[in-house]
């Protein structure tokens, strides 16, 4: 290989392969260092498959924390239940930031609702205080009707993040069911693959197993239907802005396309008159 | 237990490996057999793969015709010359066609099943017959395509010649169907007022919640495994590619089909209606082949196996389990020999 970077990095490799173990903390933090820069040369090293090396350099970092973590843990003497409890916080993490990066909320609102760009921790309480606080004063507004919109609106927001909290709570509630199945099925002499392979059974497992029954159901309803009521008040908000500057807005376009797909169907049904009319022809 | 320090080193050996193969790999792209595009309708093109088996002559009476579902892409049957079932089915003489829905946009958001089985399948069928210069074809459907086609040959019955349903949900009510679970309680009607289509990205991420941890994290941690050679990485990022390439849902099929379909569970019953009929399989008199995968997670084996007792007018009909999952079944070398060899045997009569 001819790249620069990437010999600089297997070099660096190679060394640290026989360096001693008193400097493996170090060589967890050189580590996170390369992979940062991998993301930064990805074009040079990897230039067919930038997304895709950048994608490994980032999965390797979390891999590398993880590591840290464990070592850090290991020196201080921790047991197995101190280790459990570190996995209960990172999965409940972990669900939080699944939840969030599935949400296709306007990004309006995304800094509203989120302290930390890495989604560490989801709206405060305060932050949500203040969304209802807002909502009361639009309410007892004497231009409360000129308001509608917003209010819905806000209403929805609120909702999302009753529902949301309602989802992570039993997703919490899985990570638990999963971590209590791990321990009476792990085995300290397994291979790590096995072990791995055991928490990713249980932890699946104890999902679906979830979704058998009602509350799981309705939650994840919920959440979806809520995300859903956001959009559609979003939209209804912005229709009456852009209605106010002249824009065509969503509902307008909707009208053209209902027009289109009559259209469409007329034209569709006129090919295939056409056609059995040839066909009718031809024999 | 390994120290941590053998682990990293053991991770950084297979993350150097993967990055030196990324680094001398070309583009990647799907790799399909020879074809050529015999009917296109607005979006949808309908594709035919001749026969390379030159040995015996015409083995098959009748063109072979495959239904995919809307949802992902068709060319997952013929991704590469080592995984495509359809590569394998003309090289034993099938003479192939294939149906690509294509990609709907903003437009296409009021296409519902009516359409889709009514108009295009239609079509499809229509002019898979006069190209093969045929009266009646076989029809074998993937998935929610193994639903569309079970609908048309109970519309269409007399230009169907023996149906096959592969991975095809029926009954969506058995245990364990986490999919249908999952969408029970959830407003289709309000999330395409929102929307317009359902996004791609929408239903890949509700696939992937099918199994969070294997299809998420862990999948992930072991991309490495998948990119030791060039030859391996082709096959992962071909599929990536396929996984990633997943196109929206017309609103109007969305709500048809997760309601009447899957809410309802309306083919089982007999309460889903198509084109103003209602879809009663016990009306089916054709052959049936049933296809399905025991380690099907996204299609219980139960929800395709209920077929059996629905269609109890079938001429003809007959199950194939093969131990896959549900894109397996179709993908893996050991699957497509076993089910082409059966389709060999099904279609032959």
């Amino acid at each position: 290989m001819n790249n620069p970077f990437l010999e600089q990095f297997q070099a660096w490799i190679a060394q640290s392969a026989t360096s001693q173990d008193e400097g493996f903390s170090q060589q967890l933090s050189q580590m996170q260092s390369w992979m940062r820069q991998m993301q930064v040369h990805a074009t040079d090293v990897a230039p067919n498959h930038v997304q895709k090396l950048s994608e490994l350099a980032r999965n390797s970092s979390e891999w590398v924390e993880l590591l840290a973590q464990l070592t850090q843990a290991q020196a201080k003497g921790e047991n197995a239940a101190q280790w459990a409890d570190k996995l209960r916080h990172k999965l409940h993490q972990l669900n939080l930031n699944s939840l969030m990066t599935q949400a296709t909320l306007p990004h309006q609102f995304l800094n509203l609702l989120i302290t930390q760009p890495s989604t560490q921790t989801l709206a405060t309480d305060t932050q949500s205080e203040m969304l209802s606080a807002m909502l009361l004063q639009l309410e007892q507004s004497p231009l409360k009707l000129k308001f509608a919109s917003l209010r819905a609106l806000l209403q929805s927001l609120i909702d999302w993040r009753n529902a949301l909290d309602q989802m992570q709570s039993h997703l919490n509630q899985v990570s638990e069911t999963a971590i209590e199945q791990f321990t009476l099925g792990a085995d300290a002499e397994s291979d790590k693959e096995a072990l791995i392979n055991l928490w990713v059974s249980c932890y699946d497992h104890a999902y679906r197993q979830a979704f058998n029954d009602q509350p799981m159901q309705i939650a994840q309803g919920a959440l979806v239907n809520s995300l859903a009521q956001v959009q559609l008040n979003w939209q209804a908000l912005v229709d009456e802005w852009v209605e106010a500057l002249g824009v065509p807005s969503r509902s307008q376009m909707n009208q053209l396309i209902d027009a289109l797909d009559q259209q469409r169907r007329r034209i569709r049904g006129l090919e295939q008159e056409l056609q059995a009319i040839k066909h009718a022809r031809d024999r | 237990m390994r120290s941590f320090k053998q682990q990293m080193q053991a991770h950084q050996k297979r993350l150097l490996q993967a990055i030196e193969t990324l680094a001398a790999l070309e583009q990647v792209k799907p790799s399909p057999s020879p074809s050529q595009v015999i009917m296109t309708a607005d979006k949808v093109r309908l594709i035919h793969f001749a026969p390379t088996c030159q040995a015996t002559g015409v083995k098959f009476k009748a063109p072979l015709l495959i239904c995919y579902a809307l949802v992902n892409r068709p060319y997952i049957l013929d991704l590469e010359p080592e995984r495509s079932l359809i590569a394998d089915l003309v090289a034993a003489g099938h003479s192939v066609y294939l149906i690509d829905w294509g990609y709907p946009d903003t437009t296409d958001q009021h296409l519902g099943l009516d359409d889709y089985i009514g108009d295009y399948l239609r079509s499809c069928v229509s002019a898979c017959l006069e190209h093969s210069n045929s009266e009646q074809l076989d029809l074998l459907g993937v998935c929610q395509g193994g639903v569309f086609s079970l609908c048309y040959s109970l519309l269409f019955p007399q230009q169907i010649r023996k149906l096959i349903t592969l991975v095809t949900p029926v009954d969506t009510s058995v245990e364990g169907f986490t999919l249908a679970q999952m969408i029970s309680a959830v407003n289709i009607e309000t999330l395409v007022k929102a929307q317009g289509n359902v996004s791609g990205s929408v239903l890949n991420q509700l696939y992937a919640n099918l199994k969070p941890l294997e299809l998420g994290l862990y999948k992930q941690l072991n991309q490495l495994d998948n990119l030791k050679s060039s030859a391996q990485a082709r096959t992962f990022l071909r599929m990536e590619h396929w996984l990633a390439d997943s196109p929206d849902l017309t609103g109007r099929s969305a709500v048809e089909f997760a309601t009447g379909f899957f809410k309802h569970n309306g083919l089982a019953k007999g309460t889903l209606h198509i084109c103003g009929q209602p879809m009663d399989l016990s009306q089916l008199s054709l052959p049936i082949l049933n296809i399905f995968g025991s380690k099907d997670h996204l299609v219980p084996p139960a929800s395709s196996k209920a077929l059996k007792s629905l269609a109890k007018s079938s001429s003809e009909y007959q199950e194939l389990e093969l131990k896959a999952g549900h894109i397996g079944a179709f993908v893996s070398q050991t699957s497509r020999n076993t089910l082409v060899s059966r389709l060999n045997q099904f279609r032959s009569s």
